[in-house]
């Protein structure tokens, strides 16, 4: 294979994780209600794989799209019910196809009986079963041939089902659109099949005799197409040049005008990567089409993710240089350089902002992923006889791309972990006087510079007292050690405990809680879980909203700088004496709010000389620590809130419980980057440890 | 004084793709350098293309820029379809009546 080919059907790939969750999306909403948006979404995202898998010669997933593009064609056309059973078949399709492209891409055979029977389904559905399964799909696979798939599309839209309407479509050929076997004639060929065409051509960009490509169409056109067919079928074309073409169906002169229209491609740019925008068509008649109501989508463009994270790189990089001009700037008068200070201020928000835009664009909702759990909580069900509801919250919430993909396993398992060990079965709730459905809420949120995603579920809670014994069984906990509620539950975490007695089939995939943990935590993240017997367990990542900027607050503590993120700090204060608690061995509680709070001195926490022991002589910063926690961190001094770029720890040392990251500061030293939740923890379960030996020292 | 070179009538192939536009325009690079007027013959052409008909146009502008004479003759039904399809009926008017 060409590397060309190679670049290609990795794009083809990563096509397919966009089309399975817009597909799993479409049918999430045809299970609760009839949707013709949502069937011709599925109808054509099924339709470009096949489209895909036939080019790049992927025989199984071309086959199996073909069956299933034709059980939405009757679903499409009202020739078939959407009927629970067909919306089982619809459920079922999807997921053999995210196996059948995972089988493509990886090589991970999809499982032969469950894609037998699928297939078989589909194609009794679908009215194939007479058709030989090879022949169904012989269009598709090896050869496949763009321009009989646009005699096809322009065959099966000849079907009128919608009032006239006059659509204006500027179409410009991109430069490898003749070389990968198109013809511009052939694109007016399907539309005169459905309609009336006429076509305004642009020659200016043709060049001159002697440097023409014959095999780069400089022909520009802007098209007048009149046409009864469903707008669905014209948005067909459109799909099958994406990539190649500038395909933009606008609404006529009579509707609002779309926004501004993005630029023709010039024949010897790049290739506009889905750049088609697709307008409302204008109907002559009163009612609409369908689509019409639909947003117009944005224009994109796909960026390779190395040249994303090049771009973060930079402007981490413009982050320290900015930070250390301030600081240098800092021992200047201000009187006397006031246009320095406030071409500062300007060059400090404008980088903020450009950090800001740069994390945008790697930000990709979390629908993406969520959009897979109802599936699998299906399955689930099907296999544990457990009855189950998913709730879903806050899917769009964005955080960044790489999290995002990377999200898809650790939830997954926990998913499964909350079914399999959580969530009880009809009758034992029934029995506890529970609604015999389990209930699953997965909900996301922003919480300043973290995304929390949470699982909750209504099941029985952790049964401490059989992992208590596992893990002692195991020799992970001596036998009659005293361990806290909390610190039980921290043990599914452990690496080793995950073993056949507690994972069964459903959850047992190879991924323990322990990898869980991990993969969150090489993500910068965390996670928190608790439980209550008989009530359920909570599950909390805690996800940086991006992996590379961070707001934070600089302290001082002895000679040594700490940072702790502006989303986990509530308020920081001197504190008077009336408000400290003294407690025995220098340790001291805060009294704030009405509460007791545990303060933490840093300088105590981790041995370093010169820090300052008296409280009231000190900064207390309240963070926000694990399950709702507060903690009163100890600081000689607060420096200030600046922007810092995220260096991880793990990758360039080890895993330091309570530290998320480095980071280099303004004057160019080197900064830890404090994690409050864990730093609690952590720093509690060492207390406890202390006060559990010392007796036995005594 | 020298008299024009005679027009030469080239045949266009019936299959007038990308791969064919490309030898018709190593054909008609080398006319252009002789001199050599030329009228594409195009009553076969069944299956026409866009690479071929844009070059075709891109030819007429250059043998034109060399003042030498260019045009289609007896164009198939096929070819004069694909010029209206894409909006080029009045330049292949110009082309036969180059020819005439």
């Amino acid at each position: 294979m060409s590397s060309e080919e190679e670049d290609l059907q990795r794009i083809f790939f990563l096509e397919c994780e966009e089309l399975l969750a817009s597909a799993e999306q479409s049918v999430d909403t045809l299970k609760d209600a009839a949707s013709d948006a949502a069937i011709n979404a599925l109808f054509r995202a099924v339709h470009s794989i096949k489209g895909g898998a036939g080019a790049f010669g992927m025989d199984r997933l071309a086959k199996f799209a073909h069956a299933f593009e034709s059980f939405m064609d009757l679903l499409r056309k009202g020739r078939a019910a959407l009927d629970p059973k067909a919306v089982g078949l619809l459920f079922d399709g999807v997921d053999m196809l995210r196996l059948l492209v995972d089988e493509s891409q990886n090589g991970t055979p999809a499982p032969a009986e469950r894609h037998a029977a699928s297939f078989a389904a589909l194609r009794i559905a679908a009215g194939l079963e007479d058709e030989p399964a090879g022949d169904a799909a012989a269009e598709t696979a090896g050869d496949f041939d763009p321009m009989a798939a646009f005699a096809e599309a322009a065959q099966g839209a000849g079907e009128a089902t919608a009032p006239t309407a006059t659509y204006r479509i500027r179409f410009a050929p991109g430069p490898n659109f003749i070389k990968a076997g198109l013809d511009p004639l052939r694109i007016f060929a399907a539309l005169k099949a459905m309609g009336s065409l006429s076509a305004e051509i642009d020659a200016s960009a043709v060049p001159a005799f002697a440097d023409l490509d014959p095999e780069v169409c400089h022909y520009r056109w802007d098209l007048t197409f009149e046409t009864s067919v469903p707008f669905a079928d014209i948005d067909e074309v459109r799909e099958m040049i994406d990539d190649l073409a500038l395909f933009q169906i606008e609404a006529p002169a009579a509707l609002p005008a779309p926004e501004a229209a993005p630029e023709m491609p010039q024949p010897d740019a790049p290739e506009p990567a889905s750049q088609a925008s697709v307008a409302a068509p204008a109907p002559t008649a009163p009612a609409p089409p369908t689509e019409s109501k639909r947003d117009k989508p944005v224009a994109t463009v796909r960026v390779d993710v190395p040249k994303l994270e090049r771009l973060g790189n930079m402007v981490g990089e413009l982050i320290i240089t900015q930070a250390f001009l301030a600081r240098q700037a800092a021992s200047l008068d201000a009187e006397t350089y006031r246009p320095l200070f406030r071409a500062l201020d300007d060059m400090s928000q404008h980088i903020r902002d450009l950090a800001d835009a740069a994390t945008a664009i790697r930000a990709q909702p979390l629908k993406v992923v969520f959009s897979r759990f109802g599936a699998i909580v299906r399955d689930l069900e099907k296999s544990t006889g457990k009855r189950v509801r998913l709730e879903v919250e806050g899917e769009a919430t964005e955080i960044d791309k790489t999290v995002v993909e990377r999200l898809s396993e650790p939830l997954t398992h926990l998913i499964r972990n909350s079914i399999d060990h959580g969530i009880e079965s009809p009758e034992k709730r029934a029995a506890a006087g529970k609604n015999p459905i389990g209930q699953l809420h997965l909900r996301a949120e922003q919480r300043g510079s973290q995304v929390v995603i949470e699982l909750s579920d209504d099941g029985a809670g952790v049964n401490r007292a059989r992992v208590l014994a596992k893990a002692i069984e195991r020799g992970l906990v001596a036998q009659g050690a005293a361990l806290s509620d909390e610190e039980i539950d921290e043990l599914i975490f452990l690496p080793g405990f995950s073993t056949a007695d507690t994972v069964t089939s459903v959850s047992g995939r190879g991924v323990g809680m322990d990898a869980v943990r991990a993969t969150i935590g090489e993500m910068s993240g965390r996670v928190a879980l608790v439980s209550r017997p008989g009530k359920g367990t909570v599950f909390s990542l805690y996800l940086p909203l991006s992996l590379a900027v961070l707001d934070a607050m600089a302290m001082l503590v002895g000679r040594q700088n700490y940072l702790v993120p502006i989303g986990d700090i509530v308020e920081s204060l001197r504190p008077m004496e009336a408000a400290i608690v003294r407690l025995d061995r220098g340790r001291a509680m805060l009294a704030w709010r009405g509460a007791m709070l545990r303060i933490l001195s840093l300088g105590e926490e981790f041995g370093i000389a010169g820090a300052i022991d008296d409280p009231t002589r000190c900064i207390l910063v309240v963070v926000r620590a694990a399950a709702g926690e507060m903690l009163a961190l100890q600081v000689d001094d607060l420096i200030g809130q600046e922007p810092v770029v995220v260096k991880s720890l793990e990758k360039n040392f080890r895993k330091v419980p309570g530290i998320s990251g480095a980071t280099i500061l303004g004057d160019g030293r080197p900064a830890l980057i404090l994690d409050p939740p864990s730093l609690g923890s952590a720093s509690a379960r060492r207390r406890r440890l202390e006060i559990a030996i010392e007796p036995t020292e005594a | 004084m020298e008299s024009p070179a005679p027009i030469e009538r080239l045949r266009l192939p019936a299959t007038c793709d990308a791969a064919a536009a490309e030898t018709l325009k190593a054909d008609l690079a080398s006319r252009l350098v002789a001199q050599t007027p030329v009228l594409l013959d195009a009553s076969d052409v069944a299956e026409p293309s866009v690479a071929m008909i844009q070059l075709v146009e891109a030819a007429s502008a250059a043998f034109a820029g060399a003042e030498l004479r260019f045009g289609l003759a007896d164009p198939s039904d096929a070819l004069c379809s694909a010029y209206e399809d894409i909006g080029l009926y009045a330049a292949l008017m110009q082309r036969l009546a180059m020819d005439a």
